[in-house]
C-alpha cells in the first residue's frame, strides 16, 4: 500500500491486483473511491516477495 | 479522455520492487488494442527505493513547513516548476545511493521500442546505512553504528549516529532546478 500523486492510494492485494483508490475529504468524512484495477496474474509470478509498489503516470493524464 | 483518474490504470507504468530487483511494467497495447505489459527489471541489489514524485514535498511548497524555508524566500517554487528532481527514482543498493533524475526518461530509454540501452543512474556511494534523503536541503542522511567502551562498564555497546553526506551531484541536479 502506498499513497501516490495528490490524492491517491494504491494497494497491492495477497491475490495479485493493485487496486486504486482516491481519498475523497469531502465532509464532514473522509472516504475511499476505488476507481481503478489492475490485475497481475501471469505478470507477477509471486505476489508475497513484492515488497513495495507505485507508479509513475504521464504528465498529460495527470491533473493539473 | 486526459485527466480521468479512472483511467490512470491505462496510462500507469507500475514499478515493483520485488526480492532486490527493481521491476518496470509499462503498458502498451497490443495488435488487437489489449492492454500488456512489458516488464524489464532496473535494477537489482535493491534495499529500497524512494520516488520523489510520491512524497508531495515539491508540489505544494507552501504549506510543507520546513526549516530551511524561513531563510529562503526563493527558489522553492523553482523546484516545483522546473521538475529536474521532482521526478527523480532514487534506490539504495548497498554501496551507494543511485538516482536516476527524471523518470519520464527512464521509463523512455527502458521501453521495448528504444534501441538504447536503459538509462544509467547518477551514483552516490556512501559508506553509512543512508535512511532519508532530504532534497530540500540536499543532503543524504543516514546511521551508522559505532561500538562504544566505557570504563566504567564491563561491556561494549553498539550505538546508532547519525551521518549526513552532502553530494557534490546533489548541488549540481539542484542547481540545475533553478
Amino acid at each position: 500500500m502506498t499513497p501516490t500523486g495528490e490524492n491517491s492510494l494504491l494497494i497491492y492485494t495477497f491475490d495479485n491486483n493493485l487496486y486504486h483508490y482516491i481519498i475523497s475529504s469531502s465532509k464532514p468524512s473522509v472516504q475511499l473511491v476505488q476507481v481503478g484495477q489492475i490485475g497481475l496474474h501471469g505478470i507477477v509470478r509471486a505476489p508475497t516477495r513484492v515488497r513495495a509498489v507505485t507508479w509513475y503516470i504521464p504528465e498529460y493524464q495527470l491533473c493539473t | 479522455m486526459d485527466g480521468d483518474p479512472s483511467q490512470d490504470v491505462v496510462h500507469a507504468s507500475v514499478i515493483f520492487l520485488v526480492d532486490a530487483k527493481l521491476v518496470l511494467l509499462q503498458p502498451t497495447k497490443d495488435n488487437e488494442g489489449a492492454l500488456k505489459y512489458d516488464m524489464r527489471i532496473i535494477a537489482s541489489n535493491v534495499e529500497y527505493y524512494a520516488f520523489i514524485r510520491d512524497q508531495g514535498i515539491c508540489r505544494n511548497t507552501a504549506e510543507t513547513p520546513h526549516p530551511m524555508s524561513a531563510l529562503e524566500e526563493t527558489g522553492t517554487d523553482d523546484i516545483r516548476t522546473e521538475g529536474a528532481i521532482h521526478d527523480s527514482l532514487w534506490f539504495f543498493n548497498g554501496s551507494g545511493i543511485q538516482c536516476w533524475t527524471d523518470t519520464q526518461e527512464l521509463l523512455k530509454s527502458a521501453s521495448l521500442e528504444s534501441q538504447k540501452e536503459t538509462a544509467q543512474p547518477i551514483s552516490i556511494p556512501v559508506d553509512f546505512y543512508p535512511t532519508a534523503i532530504a532534497l530540500r536541503s540536499g543532503v543524504v542522511i543516514g546511521l551508522e553504528p559505532e561500538l562504544v567502551q566505557r570504563r566504567d562498564t564491563q561491556f561494549a555497546f553498539f550505538r546508532s549516529s547519525i551521518r549526513v553526506r552532502w553530494p557534490a551531484a546533489l548541488w549540481t541536479l539542484e542547481t540545475k532546478a533553478e
